[in-house]
């Protein structure tokens, strides 16, 4: 489903060369559920927006479902967000002007909101226990349901991968606890991809694939369960 | 989209506001003056454009008052092929009214350049001026404007001067001197009352109404009275009003005249309609000038409201990027912020500016500001080109977030 062969990432800033990522490869399968984890700076995040196509990596190839995003034009790459892609940020990134429903509305306001579509959006909302709060602004929302709105937002689009970034990072422990279950859930009801950014092990079950980054190296493969995860 | 850059304004009320009050007031400068402009050339050149007849004066005179012919000019005039009528007039501007001091041309002058625009304007406008006729000749022409305009009996509007009149104090005035100039009860002059022209008495014969600014602030009496009133010699003539024989000879007959009496001008009366218009599209150049600077201030007010507003939206443009929006979404977006504030400063320009001519002219008697649609689709064009214009840098701006500008300003 998502495969990563000997992708580099090279930030510079005037003569500061940065090398996040130094030849990362390996092998996510659809369906799955994948945690990237790492001490901070180790370049996980980096991987995660490459993934995404929100940047492009230095040099290497990343194919997701069979498409080399690593080699997509720029509108490729938009329809490739907008179709394929649910992603959820660490600081929610909730539009302040827009409802709860016109949140997760917003992939679709430049092409237009259908009833049918409208509608979607309120069952979404409704299945994750926001049905209440369809209308509220994201200032009227907690820390915990900004984050499941930003979730909806995610999910509206049917994605096939979902990439979370440290979605757990501004929610206490039971709020936090809460969220990776709905993305856990979603992903198995939707047989779609997961991966989540975190730093936080709690969350990771044993059939979960871990890719754990250091340095912008990819450290010994493993899955917690069957140790085979196919990472290189 | 249109409703989500609806958001975008009204989530800043404070700064929205100023900016369409920024563009407001350029487009309210605007519609002012060009309907102040299109009032006056609309007052001045109906009535004048109507005329069919010639008028003969001074080379270089600008206006009958100001004009001079020698007293053989008329007999000069009348043997000249073509020429059917060569009425003789005199036009002075009229001493005081009703004792009131008159507004003479110097002191409508003076007012313009030193009293507050709106007394200046009202001197302009309330500047009588005194025309003596030749009432045997002015009976022969086919069409006597003033005479035309006489209002009907029905409504108190008398006759116009005829034969009896020579050499008596008897004057036909318009229905706005009648209001102007009332009696000491308040009420308008009428038909058998008298007026008082410098310090004598005159018995208004004749009420009459053109609807023109000029025809309408002019006293009419017979010329032997009228020389007499102004002190002029007993043979003076300011104008001669030319009736050809055939109107459609009109520019041949002109000719003829110049060429039979040197120093002397003959022009079409509609003529004046066509120099007002002139002076008018003068005026209005200028008048596009400075509203245009005006309108650039309010541009560049619009362009710094939106840059700022893009500058602190990076994060929702990145996060918009993410989900899909392409730069041209971006784009538009904001030029449909821009257009939205470009649309209501015009709509609230041209509401209050409608608003406050329909106020200025209930005030106004006799001269009205000219509000047309195609000023107000003008400025209603204007105003959104202006704002799109100025929104252009900062959508152009905007559209080039990226989603990484959105995850790096969220982490820092």
């Amino acid at each position: 489903m998502i495969e990563a062969i000997d992708v580099h990432k090279i930030f510079q800033s005037g003569e500061d060369i940065v090398e996040a990522l130094r030849g990362v490869t390996f092998h996510v399968p659809a369906g799955s559920c994948a945690f990237i984890v790492g001490p901070s700076g180790s370049g996980k995040s980096t991987l995660l927006y490459l993934l995404a196509a929100l940047d492009s990596p230095t040099s290497g190839t990343i194919r997701v479902a069979g498409q080399d995003i690593t080699a997509m034009s720029e509108s490729q790459r938009d329809d490739y967000r907008r179709n394929q892609v649910g992603f959820v940020y660490q600081s929610f990134n909730l539009i302040n002007n827009l409802s709860a429903v016109n949140n997760v509305l917003l992939p679709y306001i430049p092409t237009g909101i259908t009833p049918e579509l409208r509608s979607k959006a309120a069952d979404l909302l409704a299945e994750i226990g926001l049905g209440h709060r369809l209308k509220r602004r994201p200032a009227q929302l907690s820390g915990g349901e900004q984050q499941r709105v930003a979730i909806a937002r995610a999910l509206i689009k049917d994605p096939i991968v979902i990439y979370a970034d440290e979605p757990t990072g501004n929610l206490d422990r039971a709020g936090g606890d809460r969220i990776i279950q709905l993305l856990r859930n979603r992903q198995r009801a939707g047989n779609r991809t997961l991966v989540i950014v975190t730093h936080d092990r709690r969350f990771i079950t044993p059939e979960d694939l871990v890719l754990e980054i250091e340095d912008g190296r990819l450290k010994a493969p493993f899955s917690q369960s069957t140790d085979s995860s196919g990472a290189t | 989209m249109w409703s989500f850059a609806w958001q975008n304004l009204i989530s800043r009320p404070t700064r929205t506001s100023l900016a369409v009050l920024g563009l407001t007031i350029p487009l309210l400068a605007f519609l002012g003056l060009f309907s102040l402009s299109a009032g006056i050339r609309h007052l001045m050149g109906d009535t004048l454009a109507s005329m069919h007849n010639l008028m003969v004066l001074r080379e270089n005179a600008p206006a009958p008052v100001f004009s001079d012919l020698p007293p053989e000019t008329g007999g000069i005039l009348r043997k000249v092929p073509g020429v059917r009528v060569a009425a003789a007039e005199v036009w002075r501007v009229a001493p005081s009214i009703n004792g009131q001091a008159g507004t003479s041309l110097g002191a409508t002058a003076v007012g313009l350049l030193t009293k507050s625009r709106e007394q200046g304007i009202q001197s302009f406008l309330n500047m009588i001026g005194i025309e003596g006729q030749d009432i045997r000749e002015h009976a022969r022409l086919r069409h006597p404007t003033i005479a035309e305009a006489i209002l009907p009996a029905a409504r108190g509007g008398g006759r116009m001067l005829n034969e009896s009149d020579i050499g008596k104090p008897h004057v036909v005035i318009s229905t706005k001197i009648a209001r102007d100039y009332p009696n000491a009860d308040g009420s308008p002059k009428a038909v058998g009352q008298t007026i008082r022209i410098g310090t004598k008495d005159f018995t208004i014969v004749g009420l009459y109404h053109t609807g023109s600014l000029v025809l309408d602030a002019t006293i009419v009496m017979d010329i032997n009275t009228a020389r007499e009133l102004l002190a002029l010699a007993p043979r003076a003539v300011s104008t001669f009003n030319v009736e050809p024989v055939n109107a459609a000879e009109a520019d041949a007959l002109i000719e003829r005249i110049e060429r039979a009496l040197p120093g002397v001008r003959a022009q079409r009366i509609s003529q004046f309609s066509l120099t007002v218009g002139s002076v008018m599209e003068r005026l209005n150049l200028f008048l596009l000038m400075a509203v245009a600077l005006a309108g650039l201030v309010g541009g560049v007010g619009i362009a710094n409201t939106m840059l700022m507003s893009t500058s602190e939206r990076y994060i929702e443009f990145g996060v918009m990027r993410t989900n899909g929006w392409t730069r041209r979404n971006v784009l538009v977006l904001v030029t449909v912020e821009s257009a939205l504030l470009g649309l209501l400063s015009g709509v609230l320009g041209t509401g209050l500016a409608t608003a406050g001519v329909f106020t200025v002219n209930r005030f106004l008697h006799g001269f009205a500001l000219d509000l047309n649609p195609w000023l107000i689709a003008a400025s209603l064009a204007a105003s959104l080109g202006i704002a799109m214009l100025s929104g252009l840098y900062p959508a152009w701006k905007a559209s080039r977030m990226t989603p990484m500008d959105a995850i790096r300003h969220s982490v820092t």
